[in-house]
């Protein structure tokens, strides 16, 4: 596939012409931002951070807001040659403070109205200078990092790591391009487009919802993130807004339906719905399609590693009765996807299993400031590189991919890729607790911890809570915490699981 | 009053926290803590309109109304005025 654009920067200046006066972003409180005030805020930012004399490439952590000037801001530091992380807010300050570090940033971004955030951060870091540009404040942490990279890379976005710390992947230009030309193309986004922004900025959900949008001259509706977590608002401003292009995790799509009071509204503006992230369940499904009635509903498929490598478009009727998962379906134009064996051998049959592996343009280009986590990510193979999904994957009769089941540890919850060994990494660091495991449980989709305390008796739920807000992300905390005097092991000494889960369930 | 409260208590400690050894006050903070997520919220908001006959704003789904038992019981008396 043709990738008509070299950087990001342009979908604006490009846009700002063509759309003018369009809405672009639409805010709570009746904010409202069109196309050209959109490019000039993000030439604002543009310009006083070029005066910074900022090295290519440096990093630029962003803790705000979802809003325009944090949209016009990404857009300025792709301008600028500068990499920016987004992290949500909904981030304890202490996760933050990990990824600045492991992002080796040189400038952190807040909202000027987080003043308590100021102070504590003032606290943390020596700030070498702060520029504030328009409602957002730049503060540069670090002296000018002279790391040189050679590399076009655009942002990074930290997701769950399996070493007990959060891991960066970092995007190019080109791979999030690669997307975002072919999605504005596929599902057909023009000036009608009402999108409405469910992703955090730091999931690859939300490069969609901006760039596809901007490119496409488009309208992103953005709302608080705590208030993504209400339901009742959000099917209430679906109405309201016009909203007709929605893209989130079948988690999100479940809860609306559970709990939006969905019968008041009749939806019919709704045209797409997209889901990606984890497998939406049928009977899930049915429901969807009847409260959006008149939607096309696409199941995407794809790691934060590649963005969305496969696609397939639901049919406009199907057998209701059947139990069966939809297939992830077949690769995007700038994608290839291939399915191996165990003895590396390239599988071509069907309803054969097989890890997946995808190369093409969206592929990200490392793991950040990781060359060994990278280096065991890739695959070569008849010189084309190939990233390691630890998707296991078939092929259906229609030669569609088909999704079965993860390969590793990587537990997927509500949507959200969450690696075991960060929570108990963070567990550990609690004074009262002496040893940690955590397991998922599928069939409930809660987080057991297993402790044993210090104290020798079970610590105080609540405390065990705030600790881990303190830490982690709201959607690792652990459902349930269990206190055991000792863990059971296996033969070669290791904590035993499968045998906790057991005592546990028995 | 002292009906709604040891209602909502016995929901939150049966369904929610599935934990009945837990000493759940009616002053405990539920949501700020941490103590029930936004999940678990929105299943404690199912119950009280379904149970008491009332029905919730959207806005009024927050910790300004929910944190704890004795907001709850306040709250629904209000609305069943």
């Amino acid at each position: 596939m043709q990738i008509k654009h070299s950087f990001l920067h342009e979908l604006i200046e490009e846009s700002a012409i063509t759309f003018q006066n369009h809405m672009a972003i639409c805010e709570a409180a009746d904010k409202k931002t069109s196309y050209a005030q959109l490019a000039e805020l993000s030439d604002t930012i543009y310009k006083k951070l070029i005066q910074q004399a900022i090295p290519a490439q440096s990093r630029i952590v962003f803790y705000t807001e979802k809003s325009s000037e944090t949209i016009a801001a990404f857009i300025a530091c792709s301008k600028a040659n500068l990499i920016y992380v987004p992290v949500s807010l909904l981030n304890p300050v202490a996760r933050l403070q990990q990824i600045i570090q492991l992002a080796s940033a040189d400038y952190i971004c807040i909202d000027s109205s987080h003043i308590a955030l100021l102070e504590e951060l003032s606290s943390c870091y020596s700030i070498e200078s702060k520029i504030e540009i328009t409602s957002l404040i730049f503060l540069q942490i670090a002296k000018k990092n002279t790391i040189s990279i050679t590399k076009d890379i655009a942002f990074i976005l930290f997701t769950s790591g399996s070493t007990g710390l959060p891991k960066g992947v970092s995007i190019s230009h080109r791979a999030a391009l690669s997307f975002i030309e072919w999605s504005s193309k596929y599902f057909a986004l023009d000036q009608r487009n009402q999108l409405l922004s469910i992703a955090p900025f730091n999931f690859d959900l939300s490069v969609f919802d901006i760039y596809a949008t901007i490119m496409s001259g488009a309208c992103l509706h953005l709302v608080a993130e705590q208030e993504i977590k209400n339901p009742m608002l959000i099917a209430s401003y679906i109405d309201q807004a016009k909203i007709n292009t929605i893209y989130a995790t079948p988690t999100f799509y479940q809860t609306l339906l559970a709990y939006g009071k969905m019968h008041k509204y009749d939806f019919a503006q709704v045209k797409q719905i997209l889901f990606a992230g984890e497998v939406f369940p049928r009977e899930g499904i049915k429901q969807l399609k009847s409260v959006f009635h008149q939607a096309q509903l696409h199941n995407l498929y794809g790691p934060t590693e590649t963005n969305v490598c496969t696609y397939y478009t639901l049919p406009a009727s199907f057998d209701e009765q059947s139990k069966d998962a939809f297939p992830i379906g077949k690769a995007c134009d700038y994608a290839s996807c291939m399915l191996i064996d165990e003895t590396m051998q390239k599988i071509t049959a069907i309803q054969t299993p097989g890890e997946l592996l995808v190369a093409g343009s969206s592929l990200f280009t490392n793991y950040w400031g990781n060359d060994a986590k990278t280096n065991e990510a890739f695959i070569t193979i008849d010189n084309e590189k190939y990233y390691k999904t630890g998707d296991i994957a078939f092929y259906n009769e229609q030669n569609e991919l088909m999704y079965t089941h993860r390969k590793d540890n990587m537990v997927k919850k509500n949507g959200y890729r969450i690696e075991l060994e960060e929570i108990t990494a963070c567990l550990s660091q609690h004074e009262n607790i002496q040893q940690v495991a955590c397991v998922y449980l599928k069939q409930k989709n809660e987080i057991l911890c297993f402790y044993i305390s210090k104290t020798m008796e079970a610590l105080d739920i609540i405390s065990l809570k705030t600790f881990c807000t303190k830490y982690l992300p709201t959607y690792m905390i652990p459902n349930k915490f269990v206190y055991l005097n000792s863990f059971p092991t296996t033969v070669s000494g290791k904590t035993d699981k499968a045998q906790l889960v057991k005592n546990y369930e028995a | 009053m002292e009906t709604i409260l040891a209602e909502t208590k016995t929901y939150i400690s049966t369904q929610l926290l599935d934990d009945t050894s837990f000493p759940l006050e009616y002053q405990t903070a539920l949501i700020s803590s941490g103590l029930i997520d936004s999940i678990s919220t929105l299943k404690l908001v199912d119950y009280l309109e379904k149970k008491y006959h009332i029905e919730f704003m959207p806005h009024e789904v927050d910790k300004d109304h929910l944190d704890s038992i004795e907001l709850i019981a306040a709250f629904v008396q209000s609305k069943m005025k």
